[in-house]
């Protein structure tokens, strides 16, 4: 068997593509299903928040994030046992560790600028969110997670400017639907 | 000097290989593996079956609910040809001057 240069050259070229397109393939199948609970969670969480005062705010998400972060323990165990990487305790650590960090540094924020209505507390986390989603696509190569976090970032700053009467609905439905249909869209390949 | 492995060089089964060695202990479902390789059903079914004659892929079927499910995954000595491979193109491409 003879193979020339151009065809190893273009043989490997298509290997490094596959390989590309599996690992980022693995990785969304991997993000799934946490957005979809995230999605989950912010949609009860903002619609609670809806109907409740907001000196009861913390009550409401309190025990929505440790049942997110629960949540998100054993999806990562689940995923570690499946790829038999035995990865679940990095996984268990790091979420908890991400949970306590971006609480942290919200609840700082607030601290520092006291802000005087409740809207920001509506809308920071979910500006937070969408950042976070916009950098990890970027540093990650995976340009899914860039849309979503554009698409979260637009819809917020739209629902804080023009839907302010209804603005924790607003976030409940377009935040949480589009994190649930961000979830399932990264299922497909 | 490494070896060429014919079985594998042949361009579908290099794509199905090098997303099987991509995705490692994890095993790719039928249509996920499909869309990744840009293959149809049958021309994957096909090289496949070659594939798993040879010994370098592993076809896992099973039940999920009532829905039928078709796994592939690579094996240890396809995992080793696969490299093998990679290597072989490699040489060409240093000897060439490209690599």
């Amino acid at each position: 068997m003879v193979i020339s240069s151009t065809e190893a050259a273009e043989a490997l070229r298509d290997i490094a593509q596959t390989d590309r397109r599996t690992r980022v393939s693995g990785a969304y199948h991997v993000a799934s299903p946490h957005l979809i609970l995230w999605g989950l969670i912010w949609a009860a969480g903002y619609t609670a928040s809806g109907l409740t005062p907001p000196d009861k705010w913390g009550l409401v998400w309190l025990p929505l994030i440790a049942v997110g972060v629960i949540g998100a323990v054993a999806l990562g165990m689940r995923a570690g046992a499946r790829s038999g990487s035995g990865g679940a305790g990095f996984s268990a650590g790091r979420t908890t560790i991400l949970a306590l960090a971006i609480g942290l540094f919200i609840g700082s924020v607030y601290f520092v600028f006291q802000p005087v209505s409740p809207l920001p507390y509506l809308v920071f986390p979910a500006l937070i969110t969408a950042l976070i989603y916009v950098l990890l696509g970027g540093l990650l190569g995976l340009p899914r997670y860039v849309w979503i976090g554009a698409i979260m970032f637009l819809v917020t700053m739209v629902g804080f400017i023009y839907a302010k009467p209804v603005l924790p609905y607003w976030i409940a439905a377009a935040g949480g639907g589009g994190l649930v249909l961000g979830g399932l869209w990264m299922r497909k390949v | 000097m490494a070896e060429p492995d014919e079985l594998i060089h042949q361009s579908l089964r290099l794509r199905i290989m090098a997303a099987l060695h991509a995705a490692g202990a994890e095993p790719l479902e039928f249509g996920r593996l499909k869309a990744l390789v840009g293959a149809t059903d049958g021309n994957l079914g096909s090289h496949l079956a070659t594939l798993e004659g040879a010994g370098y892929v592993r076809i896992d079927k099973d039940f999920v609910g009532k829905r039928p499910r078709t796994r592939a995954s690579v094996t240890p000595a396809g995992g080793r040809a696969f490299r093998g491979h990679m290597d072989y193109l490699r040489e060409i491409m240093e000897s060439a001057g490209g690599g």
